[in-house]
C-alpha cells in the first residue's frame, strides 16, 4: 500500500523484505509466580478464547529474572497461544530466548495508552488483586531494523478510516485529511494539511519534543510522546481550527497558530 | 476494452443494486452494450429491482463452478436492448466466489461487452473483495449521514490497496461519488450532511446526487429501473450521472428545495 517501497521491473526476485508495524500482545510477568500465572492466564482466556487461540505472544521479560524462560513459554504453548520473542530481557535471557527458538525484540519504548498521568501509571501499586486485570496488553512493536535517519514520510493520498501510517524514525506529513478511523503514527513531529478526524500520535517513541500541526482540528484522539487527549477532553474553542500541540513541561497544550 | 465498474458502498441499504440496474439500464439506452453482476450471492436483489426474477435459471455461481455456460445464465433485459443480467445464486453463500473464477467470467463477458456493472453486496467481506477486485471504476454509493460515509471512506481505503489495480500498481481505480436518499429539506434543518460536507470528507469526484423519492420504491417494488421513469426526480438524477460518467459536464440538480419562498431565499444561500 503506501508503505511499499517501489517495485524494480527488470529482475524477477525470489523475495524482499519489508518492514510491516504490527499490533502484538504482549505477555507482561507482574508476579514470579508460575502457577499463580498458569492459572490467571487460563481464566483470562476463557473468558475469550477464540480471540487468544494462536495469537502470537512476545514475553515482556523486564521484571522477573528467575523463572526460566522455558517454563513461561510452555505455559503459553499450553494455552494455545504461540510465543514468539521476548523484549526487555538481559542478556542472559536473550541467550536462553534464542536455545529455545523465540526471537528477540530490540527495546523500545512503547506507545503509552493506558493512563495521561504518567505518575500513578509507573506507581504500580503491589497488591496482587491489581495483577487479574490484564496479564496482556497491547503493545506497539516493531520488527524492522532500519532506525537510520529517513527522509519525512509524504503521504498525498487521504489516510481513509481503517487505514494506519507509521512515520518510523521520521516526520510525517499529510497533505489531504485523516479520516474518522484512521490512525497516523510518528516518531516526529506530524504535519495535517487537512482535517484530522482520526487519530494522530507524534512522539511515538518518547520524544517529548514532538509536536501536531493540523489545519483542521476534529480529532479521535491525539497523542504526543504517550500523553494523549481524547476528543472529549479537547476544548471546544480549538476544535475546528488551526492548531499546534505540544508537551509544555509533560502538559498538552493545544494553541492555535 | 471493456470498462468494469464496481458499485460500493460498505454500508447496506444505501441504494447500491438501486443504482446498479439505473446506471447499467442507462448505459444500455444510450447503445452501450452493458451486462449487470450481481456479487451478493445468497442474498439475491438485483433480479427483483431489474424485473426478471422469474427468468433465473443458471446464474453467476453456476458460471463460476462450470455448471452452466455464460449465454445460459445471462438474462436479456425486454426493455431494454443491449442490456444482460447475470443474476446471483440464492442457495449458496459468498464462499462460492473465487478470483480465478470471477476473473474468468469478467473476461469471457469483456470480449462481448462495453460495460460490466459489479453488483456489490455490504460489507467489507469476500462478496464485495470480488466484486472491486477487477475494476476500472469505482462509484461509491453513500446516504449523508455519517455512518454511511465513515463505511463510504473505509472502503476507499480497500479500492486503493487490494485491488487488483493497487496490486500491480497500476493506475489507481477511479473513484466517484453518488450521494443518494438525499433530501434538501433536512438538510437545510441540519439533520442530514450536505453534499459539501460529504464531498469534503471524503475527498472524491461527485458523479450525482439522486433525491430521496418515493419513485425508487415504486420503482423498485415494480421491478423497473428508476432510470425508466423519465419524469421522475430520481430517475433524471440518475440519467444525468450516466451522461457524467460518459464524460459529459452536467450541472447537478436537486439540490435545492424546490419552490423557495422569501424566506428560504434570504436563508438558505
Amino acid at each position: 500500500m503506501i508503505l511499499k517501497s517501489k517495485k524494480v521491473v527488470e529482475v524477477s526476485r525470489a523475495f524482499e523484505f519489508k518492514g510491516r508495524m504490527l499490533t502484538l500482545t504482549v505477555l507482561n510477568i507482574l508476579e514470579e509466580d508460575l502457577v499463580e500465572l498458569d492459572q490467571q492466564l487460563g481464566e483470562k482466556i476463557a473468558q475469550a478464547p477464540e480471540f487468544f487461540r494462536n495469537s502470537p505472544i512476545v514475553i515482556d521479560a523486564t521484571d522477573f529474572d528467575d523463572i526460566g524462560l522455558r517454563k513461561v513459554a510452555d505455559i503459553i504453548r499450553k494455552h494455545m497461544m504461540v510465543p514468539v520473542g521476548i523484549i526487555g530481557g538481559n542478556p542472559k535471557q536473550e541467550e536462553s530466548a534464542a536455545e529455545i527458538g523465540l526471537g528477540v525484540f530490540p527495546k523500545i519504548k512503547a506507545v503509552e495508552t493506558k493512563s495521561v498521568d504518567k505518575k500513578t501509571a509507573e506507581e504500580k501499586p503491589e497488591e496482587p488483586a491489581k495483577h487479574e486485570s490484564k496479564p496482556a496488553e497491547q503493545e506497539q512493536i516493531v520488527p524492522n531494523a532500519q532506525i537510520s535517519k529517513s527522509p519525512t514520510m509524504l503521504i498525498k493520498q487521504p489516510v481513509r478510516s481503517g487505514q494506519q501510517i507509521y512515520a518510523r524514525g521520521c516526520d510525517l506529513v499529510i497533505m489531504s485529511s485523516v479520516g474518522a478511523g484512521a490512525e497516523v503514527l510518528a516518531d516526529g513531529h506530524i504535519h495535517i494539511y487537512g482535517s484530522l478526524r482520526g487519530r494522530a500520535l507524534a512522539g511515538v517513541q518518547g520524544d517529548s519534543e514532538a509536536r501536531i500541526f493540523c489545519h483542521n482540528l476534529d480529532a479521535e484522539l491525539i497523542s504526543i510522546a504517550g500523553q494523549y487527549k481524547m476528543s472529549e477532553d479537547i476544548p471546544a474553542e480549538v476544535k475546528k481550527d488551526f492548531v499546534q500541540i505540544y508537551l509544555d513541561d509533560d502538559q498538552m497544550k493545544i494553541k492555535k497558530v | 476494452m471493456a470498462k468494469i465498474i464496481v458499485i460500493t458502498s460498505g454500508k447496506g441499504g444505501v441504494g447500491k443494486t438501486t443504482t446498479s440496474a439505473a446506471i447499467s439500464t442507462g448505459l444500455a439506452k444510450r447503445g452501450y452494450k452493458t451486462v449487470v453482476i450481481d456479487f451478493d450471492v445468497g442474498l439475491r436483489n438485483l433480479d427483483l429491482i431489474m424485473g426478471c426474477e422469474r427468468r433465473v435459471v443458471y446464474d453467476f455461481v453456476n458460471v463460476i463452478k462450470e455448471e452452466a455456460n455464460l449465454n445460459q445464465a445471462l438474462i436479456k433485459d425486454k426493455r431494454v436492448d443491449n442490456l444482460y443480467i447475470l443474476p446471483a445464486s440464492q442457495t449458496r453463500d459468498k464462499d462460492a466466489l473465487d478470483l480465478d473464477g470471477v476473473k474468468r467470467v469478467i473476461d469471457d463477458l469483456a470480449k462481448d461487452f462495453a460495460y460490466i456493472i459489479c453488483d456489490s453486496p455490504a460489507g467489507i467481506e469476500k462478496g464485495a473483495m470480488m466484486a472491486m477486485y477487477f475494476a476500472d471504476e469505482a462509484i461509491v454509493v453513500t446516504n449523508p449521514e455519517v455512518s454511511s460515509v465513515r463505511d463510504s471512506d473505509r472502503v476507499l481505503g480497500i479500492l486503493a490497496s487490494k485491488t487488483q489495480r493497487a496490486e500491480q500498481n497500476q493506475e489507481p481505480v477511479k473513484e466517484s461519488l453518488l450521494l443518494t436518499r438525499y433530501s434538501p429539506e433536512r438538510v437545510e434543518k441540519g439533520e442530514m450532511l450536505s453534499v459539501d460536507d460529504v464531498k469534503e470528507i471524503l475527498a472524491i469526484p461527485l458523479l450525482g446526487v439522486i433525491p430521496e423519492s418515493q419513485s425508487v420504491l415504486n420503482a423498485s417494488n415494480s421491478g423497473q429501473p428508476v432510470i425508466l421513469d423519465e419524469d421522475s426526480d430520481a430517475g433524471q438524477a440518475y440519467e444525468d450521472a450516466v451522461a457524467r460518467l460518459l464524460g459529459d459536464d452536467v450541472p447537478h440538480r436537486f439540490l435545492e428545495i424546490e419552490k423557495k419562498g422569501f424566506f428560504g431565499r434570504l436563508f438558505g444561500g
